[in-house]
């Protein structure tokens, strides 16, 4: 379960400051597929950062199973993160002269997995988003909709309980969009928490419930 | 991350840029292969250089020159109260007290002592009391009111160097004729020599080994404590005879106040210090001057003779040294010229080589700073990015390394024996080596300076990226 309590955040300092997020409150329960949408400086993103523990609120907390990420130190941080959160960005950022396995097996590494497991697990989780065949291939030589499928299965290889994606389909053709949010979809269906920040309405319909973001608030939750 | 984890990393990350490493392995097994050889000689031949300097011993006098020095004074020592000259008290008592200095703590050094006899004061002749008579198993002893110089370095002269405790003494012959001996049978005899002071209480006793005899013309040649002296020194050293009164009885080292050296010896047998005696002036030196022919005495502090002592004790022996030195210049200007063409070289080549390390890094982890973010972000530790950099710059030194030491230990190798070969057909008897030790320390201090200057790249490089925050970074890029 994922409880934000009480969280803003703003960004520059004096008169130039803009707030990005005003005092939310939200509650998230475990399983949910949750898309978060709203328009451009929204703070949908911060949102997001904030909840997988990239950025820390200026005020507030967010409570994930009950652990205060604002209490823990930076390698706890990064530890919490290896083992609970799964991150799927619009850019990928995957590394174009790695291969596929081996992009995907990069937490498990960090994890300090045996190179036996990880290659293990990380073929299962590319077996599962069926690139099985591109298991060896360089990631620069994929196709878009195929980088994405390999980042979001280095996001799975953990096993974590909350996926985290930021525009997911943001670089993709409309095709692979779809396969992208159908994947997600399949992946809140097997139990875990997805949040997904989108600012496409049709992706944010299969989700359990959206919420919208303005100026920083919640402004709407609908299921 | 552990261990095993970062190299993995580190592996991988190499793979993406094989050439530049490439290179960049190249260059570093270069530049150190050039400035290794440069590195030995250059450390090999200023270390056994100074290490032979300073274990050289003194200049060989061709031959002991009769010569008059004065004592000169370079200031005021506390001691002789302004004076400039032991000669130029009055008052004999104190007079004496620095005749003693003067003498006997220069013959406290020596094995074989010098006995002057036959020099008396004119005044205060009946206080100075230097003869006891003792009888013992000796087969002489001093008759009770001579006066002798002799007794009064007999007082002092504590130190053998032989190890059986045995003293040896060169005696005039002016003190055998005062106690009825021929001089001819005196050779091998023990004498006792005892002495009580009007300034020290008790008395001292020593049996000598009568070894050399100074001719009375020697010792009757001067007048005046420090002119006999100085002057009888050297004669001393010119005329002690042998058993049967002909040639030199020992080689001996000797000095007046200004010079000393060996006579009557031979350069390749210096170094025997059984065949060492040392005199001096009771004066201090010039160290400088140990490297030159002369040695020179210049002040007349006493207390300075302690430095003279610590020093002569490990040095006294001499060599002629100018052919020595100018052989050595040859060698500091051959191995001058070659260091200075092969480390410039070689350092403008390992500048070269950091420099477009520095950049390599630099432009790979701009390429890359999103997957190091992201890595990060997927849990990676901040500290764990320089650390992946390091293990890589530590693979690409170690495979440098390899080259390194293969070609550098057979550079190193030749070295030493063409060296070698270059002492033996220059004929310098005192060698520059070089050692194993020193080749293999300066292989390895050059593996560990590239292994310390990488890290050290890499670390600077990469620090600042680990301190950023991820999202500023990813946002940044997107």
């Amino acid at each position: 379960m994922i409880k934000i309590n009480d969280v803003s955040k703003a960004f520059g300092q004096g008169a130039g400051s803009v707030v990005a997020l005003d005092n939310i409150n939200l509650t998230i329960e475990s399983g949910k597929f949750v898309a978060i949408t709203g328009k451009s400086g929204s703070g949908k993103s911060t949102l997001l950062n904030i909840v997988g523990a990239l950025e820390k609120p200026d005020t507030g907390y967010v409570e994930i199973d009950g652990e205060n990420l604002n209490i823990l130190k930076a390698d706890s941080l990064a530890n919490f993160r290896n083992k609970k959160l799964g991150y799927v960005f619009q850019s990928f950022y995957l590394e174009p002269e790695f291969s596929v396995i081996e992009n995907v097996a990069l937490p498990l590494l960090i994890a300090g997995e045996k190179k036996a497991d990880r290659e293990e697990k990380a073929k299962i989780m590319i077996n599962k988003l069926g690139l099985f065949d591109k298991t060896s291939e360089k990631v620069k030589n994929l196709s878009g909709g195929q980088k994405q499928r390999v980042a979001i299965a280095r996001a799975l290889v953990n096993d974590p309980d909350i996926i985290l994606a930021d525009e997911p389909t943001g670089n993709l053709d409309s095709a692979n969009g779809n396969e992208v949010i159908e994947i997600l979809r399949q992946i809140a269906n097997d139990g875990k928490t997805v949040l997904m920040v989108t600012h496409n309405l049709q992706d944010a319909n299969v989700a359990d419930y959206k919420i919208t973001l303005k100026d920083g608030k919640i402004i709407e939750t609908t299921e | 991350m552990k261990t095993g984890q970062l190299l993995y990393l580190a592996k991988l990350s190499l793979k993406s840029t094989k050439k530049s490493n490439k290179i960049i392995i190249f260059m570093l097994a270069v530049s150190m292969i050039i400035l290794i050889p440069v590195t030995v000689l250059w450390i090999s031949v200023n270390v056994s250089v100074n290490k032979q300097i300073n274990s050289m011993p003194y200049m060989l006098y061709s031959e002991a020159e009769i010569k008059d020095y004065r004592l000169e004074d370079e200031g005021v020592d506390e001691g002789l109260d302004g004076k400039q000259n032991i000669s130029e008290f009055e008052d004999i008592e104190t007079k004496i007290v620095y005749e003693r200095y003067y003498l006997t703590n220069a013959f406290a050094m020596v094995d074989v002592v010098v006995s002057l006899g036959g020099q008396e004061y004119a005044l205060n002749k009946e206080e100075r009391f230097y003869n006891v008579i003792d009888i013992d198993k000796s087969d002489y002893f001093f008759p009770k009111n001579l006066n002798s110089y002799g007794s009064v370095f007999a007082d002092n002269c504590d130190k053998s160097f032989d190890g059986n405790g045995k003293k040896q003494v060169i005696v005039c012959e002016k003190l055998l004729d005062e106690i009825g001996v021929e001089k001819e049978d005196a050779y091998g005899k023990k004498i006792t020599v005892s002495s009580s002071t009007p300034y020290y209480d008790g008395y001292l006793c020593y049996e000598y080994e009568i070894v050399g005899i100074i001719r009375k013309e020697v010792s009757a040649m001067y007048d005046g404590a420090d002119t006999f002296m100085s002057a009888l020194l050297f004669f001393c050293s010119s005329n002690v005879y042998d058993e049967k009164g002909e040639g030199v009885l020992k080689p001996v080292m000797t000095g007046n106040g200004y010079e000393y050296g060996f006579v009557n010896i031979d350069k390749k047998d210096v170094l025997n210090k059984e065949y060492m005696m040392i005199g001096l002036g009771s004066t201090s030196y010039e160290i400088d001057s140990f490297a030159s022919t002369h040695i020179f005495i210049e002040s007349s502090s006493y207390k300075k003779l302690a430095q003279i002592n610590d020093s002569l004790i490990h040095k006294a022996i001499s060599l002629d040294t100018s052919q020595l030195f100018a052989k050595y210049k040859q060698l500091y200007d051959i191995s001058n010229v070659l260091t200075f063409i092969f480390a410039s070289a070689g350092t403008v080549l390992l500048i070269i080589t950091i420099m477009y390390y520095y950049l390599n890094i630099k432009h790979d982890i701009e390429k890359r700073k999103n997957f190091l973010t992201v890595m990060r972000a997927v849990g990676a530790h901040d500290k764990d990015i320089p650390k992946v950099y390091m293990m890589q710059s530590n693979i690409i030194c170690a495979i440098a390394s390899l080259i390194f030491l293969v070609i550098g230990l057979a550079l190193c190798i030749s070295i030493k024996y063409a060296v070698a070969a270059i002492m033996k057909v220059s004929g310098i008897s005192v060698a520059i080596s070089v050692s194993w030790s020193m080749i293999f320390i300066s292989l390895f201090g050059m593996i560990a300076i590239m292994f310390a200057i990488t890290n050290i790249i890499a670390f600077v490089c990469t620090v600042r990226l680990s301190k950023q925050s991820i999202i500023e970074i990813l946002h940044k890029e997107q």
